[in-house]
């Protein structure tokens, strides 16, 4: 078991240390929300708690799946992933490593931002226990929805990388983000509740006494997202790891 | 010991390896031969767990196990066809990485590695990007990156195409000295000097099938004629035809000045030629007799397999 672990230790440090600062992660994981962010700042009045929920929703999400679905196509490309599945490691240590970095990734950078955001808007610190689960709950969505889309057997980064967006758009753009759940119509409503990110938001604002689904409902929402997208993904990867060697 | 009984494998409705069998031994390098496309690569791709297998069976110490297990995984040194280190990592972090993912503790680890590079000449490119390795230092890197864990199986394909001279001869040098502490080793080459020098054992595989093994000494006694004769003179010669009654085969090169016979019985007939040029009173400037070469074995199986 410690074996194993630092197996999977040793497979996060590479991803982190190979790929945090590789083009497409730069624009699909930073440059992107930060524009997105601005845009929707930028001249509008929004409430502090909209504004904190929205830009760690965003910043979560984005930077969740930013590592992930760039590696398996990656190391296809250039053979690396031939070497690791010659080496002592199961798939399912493999994928748990590349979801796990994107992960850590997403939370260390959203941890800065959330304490800036705490220090500038007038938003309690008595949160924080709930930032962290979700944050992580939201990361770990993120990048398993990241190395799910990655299951797709190519080795051309960028193909991924459009197919992640075309996702990825749409889950943030339905989300609770730019409009509180509780002043979306009935459909609107449903549809929300078909992206995580809405979890996410309504659990910081719930937090903050302003929610609609409660704390709890918002973790366990999460939890199972996490669990559903991991599963899925590790099965998709199993039937097509062997077209990438 | 590691043994291989009738593996199949298809791709699609390919099939690539059609039931071959071999073992590979302890202490003993055994190389696999063959033309490009053959399969060697395939073959070991599915010994090193990889891809699996269509049919046939795979025992280790008479056991059968699934090469695809992590046990089995942990034996083994590999050395890919095109080098898969990491090329944004410098060399130490490939070799730490690898021996992180073997499960070696740290201390271990890391004495190994900078032993490696030591040896391996690339310690002055400790700290460089792998990217900005050349060719040669590369393929001495996935070298060492397959000796890191101190592994007992070795499957090497094609260590040593594209190397000069001296890299050559220094990783033919390694690969003995696996050898002589007692390793496991398949190598894959296409050539036939390095397999005469290096292999205990040479299986030739042409479109799947193993079409000849044996000790690179066997198989030139039962393939080719045990050596073969030149008289080389000094201008082109046009009456070859004076040779014919000998009934020894024979080849005229192009330039009309050698003449190799081929022979089995060098002891009887090499005198007979000598009688030949003393009775028609011709002087070669050079008489010699030469074993003949894998490399012409190997282009008569080769030949025989097509017929
Ligand atoms: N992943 C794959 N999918 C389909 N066919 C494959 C695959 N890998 C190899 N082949 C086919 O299998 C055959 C054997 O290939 P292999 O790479 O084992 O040859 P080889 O003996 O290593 O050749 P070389 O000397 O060129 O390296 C080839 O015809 C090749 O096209
Ligand atoms: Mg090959």
């Amino acid at each position: 078991m410690i074996v194993r672990m630092r197996q999977i230790w040793v497979l996060i440090r590479k991803n982190l240390e190979l790929y945090f600062k590789k083009g497409p992660v730069l624009v699909f994981g930073v440059l992107l929300p930060v524009f997105m962010i601005f845009a929707w700042i930028i001249g509008r009045t929004i409430s502090p708690i909209q504004l904190f929920s929205g830009i760690l929703g965003m910043a979560v999400f984005f930077l969740g799946t930013a590592i992930s679905p760039v590696i398996f196509p990656w190391e296809t490309r250039e053979k690396n992933l031939e070497m690791t599945i010659s080496c002592p490691i199961t798939l399912l240590d493999l994928i748990l490593s590349v979801t796990l970095s994107s992960m850590i990734y997403a939370v260390v950078i959203t941890s800065i931002i959330y304490v800036f955001l705490i220090l500038l808007l007038p938003i309690s610190g008595w949160i924080t226990i709930w930032f962290i689960l979700g944050d992580f709950l939201l990361a770990w969505i993120s990048s398993s929805i990241g190395s799910l889309i990655s299951a797709i057997p190519t080795d051309i980064t960028a193909n991924i990388m459009t197919i992640s967006s075309l996702i990825k758009f749409p889950l943030i753009f339905i989300s609770g983000i730019f409009i509180p759940l509780s002043q979306l119509s009935p459909t609107f409503f449903y549809i929300a509740l078909c992206s995580p990110i809405t979890y996410f938001v309504d659990l910081l604002q719930s937090a903050c006494g302003v929610g609609l689904l409660g704390i709890f409902n918002d973790l366990i929402i999460l939890s199972i997202w996490g669990i559903v997208l991991f599963v899925l993904g590790y099965f998709l990867h199993r039937h097509t790891i062997l077209k990438r060697l | 010991m590691l043994s291989i009984n009738n593996l199949v494998k298809y791709f699609g409705q390919n099939k690539v390896l059609d039931s071959i069998s071999f073992d590979l031994v302890e202490g003993r390098i055994t190389g696999l031969l063959g033309p490009n496309g053959a399969g060697k690569t395939t073959t070991i791709r599915i010994l090193t767990g990889v891809l699996p297998y269509t049919s046939g069976e795979i025992k280790l110490d008479g056991k059968p196990f699934n090469p695809r297990s992590k046990e089995w995984k942990t034996k083994l040194g590999i050395v890919p066809e095109i080098s898969n280190a990491f090329l944004d990592y410098s060399p130490i972090k490939n070799l730490l990485f690898i021996g992180g993912v073997y499960g070696m503790p740290k201390k271990i680890s890391k004495a190994r590695s900078l032993k490696l590079l030591e040896d391996f000449g690339l310690i002055e490119k400790i700290n460089n990007r792998t990217k900005r390795l050349s060719k040669g230092q590369k393929q001495r890197l996935n070298i060492s990156m397959a000796m890191v864990h101190d592994p007992d199986f070795y499957f090497l394909d094609e260590p040593t195409t594209g190397l000069d001279i001296h890299s050559l001869q220094f990783i033919r040098n390694k690969i003995l000295e696996l050898k002589n502490t007692g390793k496991t080793i398949l190598l894959t080459t296409h050539n036939l000097i390095e397999a005469n020098l290096l292999c205990d054992e040479v299986l030739i595989l042409n479109k799947g099938r193993i079409i000849a093994k044996g000790t690179p000494n066997e198989l030139r006694e039962k393939f080719a004629p045990a050596s073969k004769i030149l008289l080389e003179f000094e201008k082109p010669f046009d009456n070859f035809g004076l040779f014919e009654k000998l009934g020894i085969s024979y080849e005229v090169t192009s330039t009309k000045n050698k003449i190799y016979f081929y022979t089995t019985n060098t002891i009887d007939d090499f005198p007979k030629i000598v009688e030949l040029i003393k009775e028609l009173k011709i002087e070669p400037i050079t008489c010699e007799i030469k074993p003949s070469s894998l490399e012409e074995i190997f282009l008569k199986i080769l030949e025989e397999d097509i017929k």
